[in-house]
């Protein structure tokens, strides 16, 4: 039986692609049958849920009352995979939080998978966040991804800073994600549907669409190149790890 | 029958890709079918030049000229389109093409890919025609022989799969035809109904039977290209 795993995605600031890969990631579960359910921490009306209106909930993570909708529901054998959309600036508190209620202790004693999707900004101030935020992830995967929604760099060019920030954490994996022409993510977000459903040509009920055959071949171009990310950080043998005997 | 989408092409300039983009839509105009012509020339003269009434300029430098061209060139609507490629922006097009899965889309919406491709001695378009033909597998890749400009034998250089990817020949034509006939506004469909009157006879001759030869290398390629369909229908 697979253990119940949660994926934070956050960042410390806003703009950075947050929500954009927590929709790539939850298309990557449904084409791999993983059953997963989100929870869109932009209360009071969320960003996510209008891509995902079957399987995601709008919460407020600063009340105790949400916090155990999400946390006291991980068992439900129904959905493997929780994916928690962190509001921006909200990353850190939300890993305090949930060292507060042991959740970070239960996922040292290997009863739940634990990862953390970092999307960074283009910024010293967002690289500043990566070791603090990686303290918490010590028991679980912690996931660097740059989020390349502009012409940055992340300071590649500069060997020392990019060495300083990108190679301290040991167990800190990095992400690629590329980025998506201008005009095909404007579409899909007028769209208001999965990626996937996109590609296929579908609306948001499900019947055929008539969205334009190059701006679906970029997404299927893009999106094909970020999941190419999460099958060689072996995302779905961390999602599918089996509960310990013990546990 | 599939709609077909003949791509015009050559890295180089200078090599007859605006004279065979021509031929091709008229070849279609003369058995009386519609044709859609699309020139990515960045330089003149070029395919709007001569076929004005049927031919769209077209651009690939943002997503907006991208979905212009490309979004039409999958549509299935039955009328044949001819795209008149310019060698600058030939690496731009085939990488697009091969990035939005033009090839797998047409196959779904039966659409019939060719590529005219002009061959050449120079080893800067074997060394394109080999990368087209890795980039595009399955595609109907078709050399072209353009014996005006002379008559190299090339054929390991553009080696050939399949019978419908058989290489074409672009017969030569005298200088001094060539040079009426790469006037632009010369109209080939004009001169075959008789309307251009100033062609007199032995140019009027040696013309006609140029562009009988040619239409016939696009007859067997019409048909090739109809039994290599057929073919795969009857696959199980």
């Amino acid at each position: 039986m697979a253990k119940p795993t949660v994926i934070l995605v956050g960042a410390d600031k806003g703009g950075v692609g947050k929500t954009t890969v927590t929709r790539a990631l939850l298309d990557y579960f449904n084409a791999h049958h993983i059953q997963a359910r989100a929870f869109d921490t932009e209360s009071p009306r969320g960003t996510l849920r209008r891509f995902f209106p079957d399987i995601t909930e709008i919460v407020d993570m600063t009340t105790v009352p949400d916090q155990m909708k999400i946390f006291d529901t991980l068992g439900n054998l129904d959905r493997q995979v929780t994916v928690i959309d962190i509001r921006a600036g909200l990353l850190s508190p939300t890993l305090q939080s949930l060292r507060d209620i042991g959740f970070i202790e239960a996922t040292k004693k290997a009863q739940i998978n634990f990862a953390v999707f970092h999307i960074l900004g283009p910024s010293i101030t967002s690289l500043d966040e990566i070791a603090e935020t990686a303290s918490y992830a010590t028991d679980g995967h912690y996931f660097l991804v740059k989020n390349f929604i502009n012409n940055t760099s992340f300071f590649e060019w500069d060997p020392a800073t990019y060495q300083s920030y990108f190679r301290k954490i040991r167990n800190a994996v990095e992400i690629t994600i590329p980025k998506l022409d201008e005009m095909a993510c404007e579409q899909v977000e007028v769209a208001s549907i999965p990626y996937f459903s996109f590609v296929s040509n579908r609306n948001a009920k499900g019947e055929a669409a008539q969205y334009s055959f190059v701006l679906r071949g970029y997404v299927r171009h893009w999106l094909g190149q970020v999941w190419s990310e999460f099958d060689r950080v072996k995302l779905n043998e961390i999602v599918s790890q089996q509960a310990s005997r013990a546990a | 029958m599939r709609t077909p989408v003949f791509i015009v092409c050559s890295p180089l300039e200078r090599v007859g890709k605006t004279m065979l983009a021509r031929l091709t839509a008229e070849f279609f105009i003369a058995g009386g079918h519609p044709v859609e012509c699309f020139d990515l020339n960045a330089e003149g003269p070029s395919l709007i030049d001569f076929l004005p009434g049927c031919t769209t300029l077209s651009a690939i430098d943002d997503t907006r000229g991208q979905m212009a061209l490309f979004d039409e060139l999958v549509r299935d609507d039955a009328v044949p389109k001819v795209v008149d490629l310019g060698h600058d922006a030939f690496d731009q097009f085939f990488t697009i093409m091969a990035q939005v899965g033009m090839a797998e889309e047409a196959r779904w919406r039966d659409v019939q890919l060719v590529v005219l491709f002009l061959a050449s001695p120079s080893s800067a378009a074997a060394q394109a025609y080999a990368t087209l033909r890795r980039w595009l597998p399955g595609i109907v890749l078709v050399p072209v022989y353009n014996e005006m400009l002379g008559r190299a034998q090339l054929r390991d250089q553009y080696p050939t799969v399949g019978e419908a990817s058989l290489p074409l020949r672009m017969p030569a034509l005298a200088t001094g035809l060539h040079r009426i006939v790469s006037h632009p506004g010369f109209s080939l469909s004009e001169f075959r109904s008789g309307v251009l009157r100033e062609i007199t006879a032995p140019y009027k001759e040696e013309l006609e039977s140029w562009v009988k030869r040619v239409f016939f290398e696009f007859r067997e390629l019409e048909l090739r290209l109809l039994l290599a369909t057929l073919r795969l229908s009857l696959q199980p």
